[in-house]
């Protein structure tokens, strides 16, 4: 077995802005004073071009214009209006999307790894040509000496569809966010067994006709989650009552009626006595859990001795003040919600912590009530023909002994991590990874052991429009252009009622950095994947995709976002 | 990107922690603008009061200084300016209620009046002198004729200036520490007494030496009197002008201004001052380089110092 | 016509969104802003309170930046707002230094540079960039002589405070408190 340490590489882009910034330090004050003056000046919108866009910043998705000048340039991102993610209000980090289109350290070419022959490697500048070539040959070698299946993406964001697409069709199913081990899976995973459904993203809480909100390890306001700050605003002007348990004091706690400074990690003896406070004064929703829930007496009896007093021992909140939130929080039932939270991997009881809390919710009566947790609705758009995948003849739980992971339904990032490092009691290792949008030595826990499984790799290839740590440990970096700059797949992420939202690029890409969509092409047509790929451009698929909902491209790029019936 | 993200509190990397838009120009500026007034003060006075024959340092070889250090003080301002080729924009428009505006305008009127007053005395300093054009003969004929005249006005123009120099900083009430009337005063009585040292540097006569020392001692102790004062108003005065107090009263400007201002550039010299008017030798550059420099670094101190007081964060 | 503005304390989260969206609305260079967020954080644990505040130019009724500028490229115009003409400004930096709030910065490019409560948006009767893009919508902002506009609301519903009302500046900007 043969490893390949990779050295680090740094991506630097010195050259080019220092003899910009050389230019610029010889203008005496004033002299440019005309030419400034106009640069500098704002521009009204009347005399800008807004095209449809959809944020990239995070999960929240809010949909957006791009403002173009006359000179093309890209001036400002302002939210929809027509948008519930946003309703035309951005956050910070949305309104700076520019930055990511103007930023100067963007990645502007292809880059090769190379060794010189003093054995230190560096990145060649390469062409799109080469690199992808390059990328296919790889690829296709391992699939002939291991299969398909040792190939592994991981990707983050709207674009990563695009890549899971080519990687499935490749006959891959390791196809893996780090975000959901990392973030939301834990809650995913206890409410689907507590409700059979999951939170989804965005979460389906109806912060806005809430009367209590309850914020355990949950900081809106310092966390930009747009549509959930807004809506917290809303209850606060509503007169709701919020309940922030963090051991910091918080934004959100400075807007709270109650602060409960918990010690770290002991939340759950606070949830489990506030359910005990909730069913020891029958101050449960006790018609929606005749109707609905199953095992109530089972809870009964587990929470039987975790009184307030308990608790405190544990938490060092008084009893009193569980009790009094618990009352406030069933007063307000069932506009009430104990919030799930998001980035909710803390301590190793994340599962059984989250469960909590979605049993919480029900005794409240919360879940699918006004001012509790709504149904989410979405458009389900449908796939544009192709031929279906090849079967994988086995996936990365085949690399695990049989039952563990059994509660995960989706690919672990872990789970693949450690797949790639040989191990005598794994008959099945991961040899190259495709790393699209995540940074995985910030995304993975224990970096360590991902820099381990790098080393063991025979191939690494990173798609990004940054660099960042993992690019420096690519074999190949290919330069994506920023999602100002390209089409993507069209939102359809769930909401209290259907919306489409159409992102479209507002400016030619920068650099030599190319659109996704032509990156899995180019991929797949040196794959001999054609037939996946069967169109000229994502424009086609988009609009064949729109045309099925009763709407289109046409129709999308006019108005960025559309509203559907329930 | 190259900025700093903007997390929370006011963070803004060219403001804060605090502001400092102000450099050695300004305070350079304005110990030149106080110098030349001291200067060309003292020589409007002896005229007026026809003590030209026993003052010749005074009337005649101090003011050659004048028009240079104005220059000089005009170019500091010049090189303070953020958007200097708009620099003439001062100079279409006349602001009453900016003292900018009018130093710029005090300047505009005593810089060439200071070069006629010391070109009417070119002759009489330096006997071979030939002005070579008729024309500037009958203008200096014309400038003696009227020196009274003169004397009057620049007297007048040197008093603006001088008060002028402490009123700039003085009219800005967001800076505490220099939010005190007693500041036009102040700096006027100062630039006075820097305009003294001067002269008596240069003064080749004992009996001009020996005026000049005793209305240097009068004005250092007004000095002194203006300093207890303003001091005085801050300790009494909003939490603001306390805090601004106690940068000289603990704070980090304590030591360079009581040892460097007050009792290097004041109490020192007055007491050389003093030996000498009672009869001792007392080399007088001693005195004089101390109050020069005592001077110039109260004008920084108050500059500096002045920047970090403010209301808020 | 008296424009103001309102912030809700009580709302605020301290985003900095207003910041951004007011850079990218009227190009502010890197490193520079025309609005900022305090954040004051009081008392002992557990009895503490964060007061967080969108500020940014007062727009004084009595501005010391007005008053002291040589050249008379710092104006009031119409509405209250305080302006700065940038090719009459010759960056004596006299303005800067008497603003109580230290609400103005030396552009780059020599001139003098503030909040001008978005008078291009104004002019089209739309709202500065910082009020439209507020997600909380803690930003008010109107004419304070209209009894109807959002800001004469939320002053005429709320108490309210100014920041340091003894340097005498008269300040239009009101915090909800």
């Amino acid at each position: 077995m043969k490893t390949n340490r990779r050295q680090f590489i740094k991506i630097s882009t010195l050259g080019t802005g220092a003899i910009a910034l050389g230019l610029s330090s010889l203008n005496f004050n004033g002299i440019n004073a005309a030419y400034a003056a106009e640069k500098n000046e704002a521009v009204s919108d009347e005399d800008m071009t807004p095209y449809p866009t959809f944020c990239e910043v995070c999960f929240w998705k809010c949909a957006a214009w791009t403002y173009v000048d006359k000179k093309g340039e890209i001036r400002k991102i302002i939210g929809n209006k027509e948008d519930p993610h946003c309703n035309g209000r951005l956050c910070p980090r949305g309104t700076g999307g520019i930055g990511m289109y103007h930023d100067e350290d963007r990645l502007k070419t292809p880059l090769i790894r190379e060794t010189k022959e003093n054995g230190t490697q560096y990145y060649r500048e390469a062409s799109w040509e080469e690199a992808l070539d390059l990328i296919a040959s790889k690829m296709s070698k391992i699939k002939k000496e291991h299969g398909p299946e040792c190939v592994a993406l991981f990707s983050h964001g709207t674009g990563g569809k695009l890549m899971g697409h080519l990687v499935k069709a490749f006959g891959s199913p390791n196809i893996s966010a780090p975000s959901f081990a990392q973030c939301r899976g834990p809650r995913e995973v206890a409410f689907t067994a507590t409700y059979g459904e999951d939170v989804q993203s965005p979460e389906r809480t109806d912060i806005r006709d809430t009367k209590c909100l309850v914020l355990i390890g949950s900081h809106i306001g310092e966390n930009m989650h747009n549509g959930q700050i807004q809506e917290m605003s809303d209850a606060i002007d509503n007169g709701a009552t919020i309940i922030t348990v963090d051991p910091r004091f918080s934004t959100a706690a400075s807007h709270s009626k109650y602060w409960l400074p918990i010690k770290p990690a002991t939340d759950l003896a606070l949830l489990l006595a506030w359910t005990h406070v909730l069913i020891e004064e029958e101050l449960y929703d006790k018609e929606y859990i005749k109707k609905y829930a199953f095992g109530f007496d089972e809870l009964k009896e587990h929470v039987k001795d975790k009184t307030p007093e308990w608790a405190f021992g544990i938490t060092t909140i008084e009893p009193e003040i569980i009790r009094r939130t618990a009352r406030e929080m069933a007063y307000a039932s069932p506009a009430v919600i104990v919030h799930p939270g998001r980035h909710v991997t803390w301590y190793g009881d994340d599962t059984q912590r989250s469960r909590a809390i979605a049993i919480l919710n029900a005794l409240l009566g919360s879940w699918g009530r006004r001012g509790g947790f709504y149904v989410p609705e979405k458009v389900h758009l449908p796939k544009y023909p192709s031929p279906p995948y090849p079967k994988p003849s086995r996936t990365w739980k085949d690399a695990y002994p049989p039952g563990k992971y059994n509660l995960v339904h989706e690919v672990l990032s872990t789970g693949i991590c450690d797949a790639t490092i040989p191990n005598p009691d794994m008959d099945y290792q991961l040899r190259a990874w495709i790393v699209y949008g995540t940074n995985l030595l910030a995304s993975l826990p224990d970096q360590n052991k991902t820099l381990e499984a790098i080393d063991n790799l025979e191939f690494l290839v990173v798609i990004d429009t940054m660099p960042m740590d993992i690019t420096a440990y690519a074999d190949v970096v290919l330069p994506e252009c920023t999602y100002l700059e390209r089409y993507d797949f069209v939102r359809t992420s769930p909401h209290r009622e259907p919306f489409l939202a159409l992102r479209m690029p507002a400016a030619k890409p920068k650099y030599d950095s190319k659109p996704n969509w032509w990156i899995a092409k180019q991929l797949g047509s040196r794959l001999g994947l054609d037939e996946y790929f069967k169109c000229d451009s994502i424009e086609e698929v988009l609009d064949w995709q729109l045309k099925h909902v009763g709407s289109s491209l046409e129709e999308m790029k006019r108005i960025g976002v559309k509203k559907f019936d329930r | 990107m190259k900025e700093e993200l903007f997390v929370s509190g006011r963070n803004i990397p060219n403001i804060d922690p605090y502001l400092h838009i102000w450099h050695w120009q300004i305070p350079l500026y304005l110990f030149l603008g106080g110098l030349a007034a001291g200067i060309l003060f003292f020589a409007g006075y002896f005229v007026v009061m026809q003590k030209e024959k026993d003052m010749q340092a005074s009337v005649k070889w101090a003011p050659l200084l004048a028009p240079f250090a104005l220059a000089l003080g005009l170019f500091a301002l010049f090189l303070d300016l953020k958007h200097q080729l708009y620099f003439w924009r001062l100079y279409t428009t006349v602001r009453f209620t900016s003292p900018m505006s009018w130093g710029a305008w005090t300047l505009m009127f005593i810089t060439p009046l200071s070069v006629i007053w010391v070109a009417s005395y070119m002759k009489e300093m330096f006997p071979r002198w030939d002005w070579k054009f008729e024309i500037l003969n009958k203008f200096e004929a014309f400038a003696i004729k009227y020196r009274k005249t003169m004397a009057w006005t620049i007297m007048a123009l040197a008093i603006i200036l001088g008060v002028y120099t402490g009123i700039l900083l003085s009219a800005f009430n967001a800076r505490p520490l220099w939010n005190t009337s007693i500041l036009g005063p102040l700096f006027l009585v100062s630039g006075l007494s820097t305009g003294l040292a001067f002269t008596m540097m240069i003064s080749k006569s004992k009996y001009e030496r020996k005026v000049l020392g005793r209305i240097d001692l009068i004005l250092i102790t007004v000095e002194l009197f203006l300093i207890t004062h303003m001091f005085m108003g801050f300790l009494a005065g909003s939490a603001a002008k306390i805090e601004a107090a106690e940068l000289f009263l603990g704070g980090d400007f304590t030591v360079t201004f009581w040892a460097f201002v007050v009792v290097l550039g004041l109490i020192f010299p007055a007491i050389m001052e003093i030996l000498e008017l009672r009869g001792y030798h007392v080399p007088i550059w001693i005195p004089s380089t101390f109050i020069l420099i005592g001077g110039l670094v109260f004008r920084f101190v108050m500059v500096e110092a002045g920047q970090i007081t403010r209301f808020l964060y | 016509m008296r424009y103001a503005m309102a912030i809700d304390t009580k709302k605020c989260v301290g985003c900095g969104d207003c910041v951004v969206a007011c850079q990218t609305e009227n190009n502010v260079p890197h490193g520079y802003c025309r609005d900022w967020i305090v954040e004051n954080v009081s008392g002992s644990y557990p009895n503490v309170e964060i007061e967080l505040r969108s500020e940014r130019c007062n727009h004084c009724d009595n501005a010391p930046c007005v008053r002291c500028c040589p050249t008379g490229a710092s104006h009031i115009v119409e509405g209250g707002i305080v302006m700065v003409t940038h090719n009459e400004c010759i960056g004596c930096g006299a303005c800067i230094e008497s603003c109580p709030y230290d609400a103005r910065y030396s552009h780059p490019e020599g001139y003098v540079d503030k909040c001008t409560f978005c008078k291009h948006r104004l002019d089209k009767g739309q709202n500065p960039a910082c009020v439209e893009v507020c997600p909380t919508k803690c930003l008010h902002f109107g004419d304070l002589d209209d009894p109807n506009s959002d800001v004469s609301k939320a002053l005429k519903n709320r108490r309210w405070k100014v920041l340091a009302p003894e340097a005498g500046t008269k300040p239009q900007l009101y915090f909800l408190t």
